[in-house]
C-alpha cells in the first residue's frame, strides 16, 4: 500500500484529497502545517509527500529542503 | 535710485543711456548749430554796424567839406568883400576875412581877382600876386562861375606859398608797415586838403575867388570827431574800440589808430590788397582787417578829387574784440541755456523711466511668486494709464489660473482616488478571488467525485448542474485573480499583423464567426514592436469576439494597422457594424465586470483584462461607437 503524505494549511483541500484518493488503495495522511507534516515525515515513512508552498510559519519549500537532509 | 531694482541692468540702462544720449544729441547739435548762427549773425551785425558807421563818416566828412563851401559863398556875398575885391583892396580884404576865418577856423583862406591872381592870403598875408588858376577848384569856379568843393592832394610848393608852418605840418615820414603797398620814397611831402571854392560878383560880373581850405595831414580833429561820436571813446582792455582814418594814396596822414607806444599810426600804409580794391578799382571795402598790430572789422571808402579821381580812403574800423565779446557773451548765455535745458530734460526723461521701470518691477516679482504658488500677490497700480490696465488685467489672469489651478487639482485628485479605489478593488477583489478560490476547489472536487460515482443515478444531472456551476465560480475567480495580478510582460519583437493573422487563424473557425465576413487593411511593411506576444493575442482575441457578439445576424469585422511616424506608434483598429454602445455606456465598457450579455455568457472581465494589458506596455485603447451602426476600437502601441 502507498503512503502518501498531504501538508497544506487549507483544511478543505486535505478533505478533498482525501476524498478523492478514498476508493484507491492508497494510504493518505495530512497536516496542517509544515510544523506538523516535518514531524509525520520524521516518524513515518513516506512513498509521496504533496506539499502546499505557501503556508504560515515553516512553508513548502523548508519541508522538501528538510526531506532532502 | 534706481540702482536696487530687481530688473535685469540691461533694460533700465539702455532706456536711460538711449534717453540721456538723445537729448544729449539735441543738445549738442544745437548747440553746435546755435553757436554758429549767433555767430553768422553777429558778424553779419558787425559787418552792418561798420558799414553804417562808414556811411556815417564819409557824409560827416562831405558835410564838413559843404560847410565850408556854403561859409565861403556866404563870405563872398558880402558887400565889404565884394567892394575890397573890386578895389584890390588886400588890408581890408585881410581884416574882414580874419573875422570871418576866427569862425571857421581854415588853413588857408585865399581870395583871387577874375584872372585867378591871389589879391590876399589870410594866412600867409605876404605871398600875393601868384596866379591860382592851376588850382583844380579854383580854375572850376573861374571858368563856371559857381561854387565848388572837394578834396584834394596838394604839392609841397604850393604848399609852401600858404605858409611854412603849414609845409611842415604836411611832412610825414614814411613808417615801415607789414604788407603795406610799396613806395617809391620814404617820406610825403604832399597835403590832402579839403577845399571849397566860391565865385564872388558884383552886380552880376564875376570878379573873384574866395577859396580855403584845411590841411587834413596830422590834423586829428576830424578822425576823433568820428571816434568820439560812433564809438562814444569805448574801450576794451584798455584799447579803443573804434578807430576813423584819411589816407592820401595808401598813406595814413590823419588817424587815430594807436601803435604799441600809444601814438598815432601816421605815416603807415595800407594794405596791398586794400590798396587795389579801393584806389584801383574805386570800390568800398569791408572786412576784417589787421591794423597796424590788431584785428579790426573795418570799412575802406574811396575819396575822390574834382577829376573823380580816387585821390585817398576814408577808413572806419571796429576792434574785432568788441564783436568777440559780444560773441562769447550770446555764446555763453546760449550754452547755459542749452547745458540748463539739457538738464532739465534728461531730469525728467529719468524720472519717466522710473514711472516705467516701477510698475514693471511689481510685475516681474509678482510674476515670480505667482510660479512659485502663490496667488494672492496682487499688483496694485491706480495710474489710469497703459500700466494701470495690464495691472488689472493682471491680476483678472491671476484669478483665472488661480480657478483653473483649483479645477484641475480637484480633477486630479479625483482621478488618483478613482485609481486608488480601483487599485483597492483590486486588492479587495483579489483578496476574495483568494479567499474563495480554496472552498471552491473542495466544492468541486465533492461534487465531480459524486458526479462521477453516481453516474448511473438519478441525481447524476443535480450533480452535474452543481459541478458546471462550481466551474463558472472558479472561471470567474480565475478572472479576477488574472485581473488583478501584475503579471511580467515577455517582451519580444514581433510583426503586428502576422500577430494579428495567428489570432484570426483560430477565430476563423470559431463558432461565432460563421456568418461574419473579416477585411483585413495592412500596410506593405511596418515596423515591428516590441511586446507580449500571448497578452497582445489575448487583447485582439478579446475584442475580436466582442465585435462578433454585436453581430450576431452577421456583419462587418475589418482590422486596420498604420503606422504613425510623427508620433512612433503601431496603430490598430477593430470595425464591427454592430448594434454599437450607447452614450451613457461608453466611458463603462472597460471598467471590470461590465458586461451586456446574459448571465452566464461573459465575466465582463474581458476589456478591463485587455486595458491591464495595453495600459501595461505603455500604449492606449480606446472606443468610439455609434448606435445600430457599428463599434471601433482603437489600439496604440508605442514602436
Amino acid at each position: 500500500m502507498s503512503k502518501i503524505l498531504i501538508i497544506d494549511d487549507e483544511p478543505i483541500v486535505l478533505k478533498s484529497c482525501e476524498r478523492i484518493f478514498k476508493n484507491e488503495d492508497i494510504e493518505i495522511d495530512t497536516a496542517v502545517s509544515g510544523e506538523e507534516g516535518i514531524e509525520k515525515i520524521d516518524a513515518g515513512r513516506f512513498d509521496i509527500v504533496i506539499t502546499d508552498l505557501m503556508m504560515p510559519g515553516i512553508g513548502g519549500m523548508e519541508v522538501v529542503k528538510h526531506i532532502n537532509l | 535710485m534706481i540702482l536696487n531694482t530687481i530688473i535685469r541692468p540691461t533694460i533700465r540702462v539702455r532706456l536711460v543711456l538711449s534717453l540721456i544720449s538723445v537729448v544729449l544729441f539735441t543738445g549738442v547739435s544745437s548747440i553746435i548749430i546755435g553757436i554758429w548762427i549767433i555767430n553768422k549773425n553777429i558778424l553779419s551785425q558787425a559787418y552792418d554796424a561798420v558799414q553804417g558807421h562808414l556811411n556815417t563818416a564819409r557824409y560827416i566828412y562831405h558835410q564838413q567839406i559843404n560847410d565850408i563851401s556854403t561859409f565861403l559863398t556866404l563870405a563872398a556875398s558880402r558887400s565889404s568883400i565884394k567892394g575890397a575885391v573890386l578895389n584890390n583892396d588886400r588890408v581890408h580884404l585881410i581884416d574882414e576875412l580874419e573875422k570871418f576865418n576866427h569862425i571857421i577856423g581854415l588853413d588857408y583862406l585865399n581870395v583871387t581877382d577874375e584872372n585867378g591872381v591871389i589879391i590876399a592870403r589870410v594866412n600867409n598875408k605876404d605871398v600875393y600876386g601868384d596866379n591860382a588858376r592851376f588850382e583844380p577848384y579854383v580854375g572850376y569856379v573861374l571858368e563856371n562861375h559857381s561854387p565848388c568843393y572837394g578834396t584834394d592832394i596838394i604839392n609841397k610848393d604850393i604848399l609852401l606859398l600858404e605858409g611854412e608852418k603849414i609845409a611842415k605840418r604836411a611832412f610825414i615820414k614814411l613808417k615801415p608797415t607789414a604788407m603795406g603797398q610799396k613806395r617809391y620814397s620814404d617820406f610825403e611831402d604832399r597835403g590832402l586838403s579839403i577845399v571849397a571854392a566860391s565865385p564872388v560878383f558884383k552886380d552880376d560880373r564875376f570878379i573873384g575867388v574866395v577859396f580855403g581850405g584845411r590841411l587834413l595831414n596830422n590834423n586829428f580833429e576830424f578822425v576823433d570827431n568820428i571816434k568820439n561820436l560812433v564809438f562814444r571813446d569805448e574801450k576794451i582792455n584798455g584799447v579803443e574800440v573804434g578807430s576813423a582814418t584819411l589816407f592820401l594814396d595808401g598813406l595814413r596822414v590823419s588817424t587815430n589808430v594807436k601803435r604799441q607806444d600809444g601814438s598815432r599810426a601816421v605815416g603807415t600804409q595800407v594794405s596791398e590788397k586794400v590798396y587795389e580794391k579801393v584806389v584801383h578799382q574805386q570800390k568800398t571795402w569791408l572786412d576784417k582787417a589787421f591794423v597796424v598790430n590788431k584785428w579790426f572789422i573795418s570799412g575802406y571808402t574811396p575819396i575822390h578829387n574834382i577829376k573823380d579821381e580816387v585821390i585817398g580812403i576814408l577808413y572806419v574800423g571796429m576792434l574785432e574784440d568788441k564783436y568777440d565779446q559780444i560773441r562769447r557773451n550770446t555764446t555763453m548765455f546760449f550754452l547755459i541755456m542749452t547745458i540748463i535745458g539739457t538738464l532739465i530734460a534728461v531730469i525728467l526723461s529719468i524720472s519717466l523711466i522710473k514711472r516705467i521701470i516701477y510698475p514693471l518691477k511689481s510685475f516681474i516679482s509678482a510674476s515670480q511668486e505667482i510660479a512659485d504658488g502663490n496667488y494672492s500677490r496682487k499688483i496694485h497700480i491706480e495710474s489710469k494709464d497703459e500700466m494701470g490696465i495690464l495691472a488689472s488685467s493682471f491680476n483678472k489672469m491671476i484669478d483665472a489660473i488661480f480657478s483653473r489651478d483649483q479645477i484641475l487639482k480637484e480633477s486630479t485628485q479625483s482621478q488618483i482616488a478613482q485609481s486608488e479605489k480601483l487599485a483597492s478593488l483590486g486588492r479587495l477583489a483579489s483578496g476574495i478571488a483568494h479567499e474563495v478560490n480554496n472552498p471552491l476547489t473542495g466544492i468541486l472536487t465533492y461534487s465531480s467525485m459524486l458526479s462521477e460515482e453516481l453516474k448511473d443515478s438519478q441525481h447524476k444531472e443535480d450533480l452535474d448542474i452543481i459541478v458546471k456551476e462550481t466551474l463558472r465560480c472558479r472561471n470567474i475567480v480565475r478572472g479576477i485573480l488574472d485581473f488583478a495580478r501584475e503579471t511580467k510582460l515577455e517582451r519580444s519583437l514581433v510583426n503586428i499583423c502576422d500577430v494579428i493573422n495567428d489570432t484570426l487563424k483560430i477565430l476563423e473557425n470559431h463558432i461565432s464567426f460563421h456568418n461574419i465576413r473579416i477585411i483585413r487593411e495592412f500596410p506593405e511593411s511596418i515596423p515591428d514592436i516590441s511586446v507580449d506576444e500571448n497578452q497582445i493575442k489575448s487583447v485582439i482575441n478579446n475584442l475580436c469576439l466582442n465585435a462578433a457578439d454585436a453581430m450576431p445576424e452577421g456583419g462587418d469585422l475589418t482590422i486596420t494597422v498604420r503606422y504613425d511616424d510623427n508620433l512612433n506608434y503601431v496603430i490598430i483598429e477593430i470595425y464591427d457594424t454592430g448594434h454599437g454602445i450607447s452614450e451613457e455606456n461608453l466611458h463603462k465598457v472597460f471598467d471590470p465586470f461590465y458586461t451586456t450579455k446574459a448571465p452566464g455568457k461573459g465575466t465582463g472581465l474581458g476589456l478591463a483584462v485587455s486595458y491591464g494589458i495595453i495600459n501595461s506596455h505603455k500604449g492606449t485603447i480606446d472606443v468610439r461607437s455609434d448606435i445600430g451602426k457599428g463599434t471601433v476600437f482603437t489600439i496604440k502601441l508605442p514602436a
